[in-house]
């Protein structure tokens, strides 16, 4: 069965398209481009396109994987492997306050900090949405509201639950994406 | 694993150099991304995977050393010619500099290393 030159260049762009996950999407369209003529201007100095010949051209340009080092390498995507510091910081951020009123949150913040995987931005953002975490809506909840909740009230307890949950998903999803790149690396470190 | 001592140095030798190789390149004058990576690969060990040139490009487009037009090529269609700027210009220079001085002075350590 010959597999068609077309089928082989698509697999192998497809390849390439998930190995680049993570970075962001301008840059990555545009190296897809690039390779992307590179593979058809290869093809016109085939002699054939046999699939012996096809595949040793797409092995000439690269493992997918190896483009994609290249790529974090030169423009320093942070890779890192989520830990206990990582997760620490996420989960006390979050419940931290509720565990140990304060002091527990406060905690998540130093962990934050410590931890390489986030930027400044971002260590800010889960700093300041919100302080307290979860613990300020819950304690609210248990001790401050009269059943006689005004819509201001309602409206404002209501933005104290949803942002800490937002900020720290936002953290989360950009610690995912750090940690994909990192494994796509140590699959291809034998660069 | 294929690659050895050597192999790593020689990767790293060629890491830190094929940047102003590139930028030699085009002082010729602009070249599309697949003539520059022939033209590497003319020369043994400078280039091991052709498409790893590209992310290298974009990271000099980005420092400002390196721009890109795209322009109608003499056969097929139209591609993004790579040419030096100014500020390329300047760093190769200084760049060549440097490299006859490093590499004077470990040709220069090598050779009384193999005297005694």
């Amino acid at each position: 069965m010959s597999a068609n030159p077309e089928n082989q260049i698509d697999g192998y762009l497809k390849d390439l398209e998930r190995e680049l996950r993570g970075f962001p999407r301008g840059r990555r369209l545009e190296l897809l481009a690039e390779v992307r003529d590179h593979i058809a201007q290869a093809r016109t100095t085939l002699s054939s396109e046999s699939d012996a010949e096809v595949k040793t051209m797409l092995e000439r340009v690269g493992d997918p994987a190896d483009i994609a080092a290249e790529a974090r390498d030169r423009f320093e995507v942070r890779t890192v492997r989520p830990g206990a510091l990582e997760f620490g910081a996420l989960i006390l951020l979050a419940i931290g306050g509720l565990v140990l009123p304060i002091i527990g949150w406060v905690v998540g913040v130093i962990l934050l900090w410590i931890s390489p995987a986030w930027t400044s931005g971002e260590k800010l953002l889960g700093t300041l949405v919100v302080p307290g975490g979860l613990a300020v809506p819950l304690f609210l909840g248990v001790f401050a509201v009269s059943p006689g909740l005004g819509p201001m009230e309602r409206a404002l307890f209501g933005v104290l639950f949803v942002a800490p949950v937002a900020s720290l998903t936002y953290l989360a999803v950009k610690l995912r994406s750090r940690s994909a790149a990192a494994i796509h690396e140590a699959a291809s470190a034998n660069w | 694993m294929v690659e050895g001592r050597q192999g790593s140095l020689v990767s790293q030798m060629r890491r830190g150099t094929i940047a102003f190789c590139v930028m030699a390149l085009l002082r010729e004058g602009s070249r599309y991304g697949f003539d520059l990576v022939r033209a590497l690969g003319g020369v043994d060990g400078m280039v091991t995977s052709e498409g790893t040139i590209y992310p290298l490009l974009a990271r000099l487009r980005r420092d400002g050393l390196v721009e890109s037009a795209w322009r109608e090529s003499p056969s097929g269609p139209p591609r993004r010619y790579y040419e030096l700027t100014k500020s390329g210009e300047t760093s190769l220079r200084e760049f060549i500099e440097e490299w006859a001085r490093f590499s004077d002075a470990v040709d220069g350590l090598l050779r009384k290393g193999r005297q005694t």
